[in-house]
């Protein structure tokens, strides 16, 4: 993933400016206080928004990808995304790995195997954090891309992140306020 | 295939188990179709009356399951877990195909309760069961794109009336002109059931074209 000289403004508010960088395998952070743009820049990451100025290359260099060539490849985690309140956390877990065309993922890694036949509404936030994470890394092709991670999470669920981060095979983008781990590289926004 | 279908069963089983398409799609044909009925019940209607009756409160009962539907996934953050993994024109022919499937439930509630109450000729019902069947469909896919619009600009809800109705006005003349000539003639013009699937299949295909570039803004 490069990205140069990437602006974002709504409205005539600049968001950020002039942000260039170059990711590769490893686990990467984006830190900065509330209101900084981290979520806006991971959302222009994923393809879930246009940069207002500069330009965002996905995977190939040499064969350019437009957002819309994206789905599939990129999963993100973030407050902003949700499950489905009405299906259980297996039926949504089982949702997004056939979209994916990936297995159900593992219910009992992130200690979810007591809560699959509950409705998603009815999890506590931090086994809604959970689902959703879960869910991220299951469909987690080439990139993950997780906003304010460990929000809700208890001890244990932050371990099971943790162990998860580091066991991913590709690059993992955090946006965070918090930096509760030390990750391998550290870029400071 | 395998996401599609997964697409399609994600939408029947989150209607189902949600409020709105039982409570206000059904709930509304319910209570429209007998309102109608005991008012009108043992006086002469004529057929375009009964025709205009069964699509009106066939569009209005479902007139906002689809938007809604593409409004509750924006709401909730699931558009854009879809959108990390399928192309949009997926979700947008899913909802739509899940959104005819509601509409044909909804006339099967409304149909036998107006039949019943205005007493429609038994001979008649084939061919109105089948100008149903098309015009449910149809009625679906003519409001899907309208659908989706509403979902991406709130600034245009306010608008929807008179965003769709150059869309559904036309198909909704030619529903009930056929539904009315199969009640009282027991058949209808072919003419009129080419242009409402061509209408309502233009209609779906400029949806299927336009999304990926609404997307893009």
């Amino acid at each position: 993933m490069v990205a140069s000289n990437l602006s974002k403004s709504f409205g005539s508010k600049t968001i950020f400016a002039g942000v260039s960088f170059d990711i590769e395998d490893g686990v990467w952070a984006i830190i900065g206080p509330n209101g900084s743009g981290k979520t806006t820049l991971l959302r222009i990451m994923a393809g879930l928004l246009k940069a207002s100025s500069g330009a965002m290359e996905w995977f190939d260099k040499e064969k350019k990808h437009e957002r819309f060539q994206l789905p599939g490849r990129i999963a993100m985690c973030s407050p902003d995304l949700g499950l489905y309140k009405e299906m259980t956390v297996f039926e949504n877990a089982r949702f997004f790995a056939d979209l994916a065309r990936v297995p159900v993922p593992d219910f009992v890694a992130w200690g979810l195997s007591g809560h699959i036949g509950k409705r998603y509404h009815e999890l506590s936030a931090g086994l809604k954090q959970r689902a959703k994470l879960m869910t991220a890394f299951a469909v987690a092709r080439d990139v993950i891309l997780l906003d304010e991670p460990e929000q809700h999470l208890d001890a244990e669920g932050k371990a099971i992140l943790d162990n998860m981060v580091s066991s991913f095979g590709g690059p993992v983008v955090i946006a965070t306020n918090n930096p509760w781990k030390e990750w391998r590289k550290i870029a400071q926004f | 295939m395998r996401s599609f279908r997964a697409l399609l069963a994600k939408e029947i089983r989150v209607a189902f188990r949600g409020r709105h398409l039982v409570g206000v799609g059904f709930g509304l044909a319910i209570v429209l179709s007998a309102t109608l009925g005991f008012s009108l019940a043992g006086t002469k209607v004529g057929e375009r009356v009964i025709a205009s009756l069964l699509w009106i409160i066939v569009m209005f009962s479902s007139s906002d399951t689809l938007s809604r539907s593409f409004a509750k996934e924006e709401d909730e953050g699931t558009a854009d877990q879809l959108r990390l993994r399928v192309p949009m024109p997926s979700v947008f022919l899913a909802k739509t195909l899940a959104n005819a499937f509601f509409v044909l439930l909804i006339a099967c509630v409304v149909f036998p309760l107006l039949c019943f109450w205005l007493g429609v000729r038994l001979s008649a019902l084939p061919l109105v069961g089948l100008l149903v069947l098309i015009g449910c469909p149809a009625l679906s896919f003519a409001q899907g794109f309208v659908g989706y619009l509403m979902s991406r600009g709130r600034a245009l809800s306010a608008a929807y009336p008179v965003i769709v109705m150059p869309v559904i006005l036309p198909l909704l003349v030619c529903l009930v002109l056929a539904t009315s000539q199969a009640l009282a003639e027991g058949t209808f013009s072919i003419n009129l059931v080419v242009v409402i699937i061509s209408e309502s299949l233009a209609a779906l295909v400029a949806g299927l074209v336009l999304v990926p570039y609404i997307e893009e803004e």
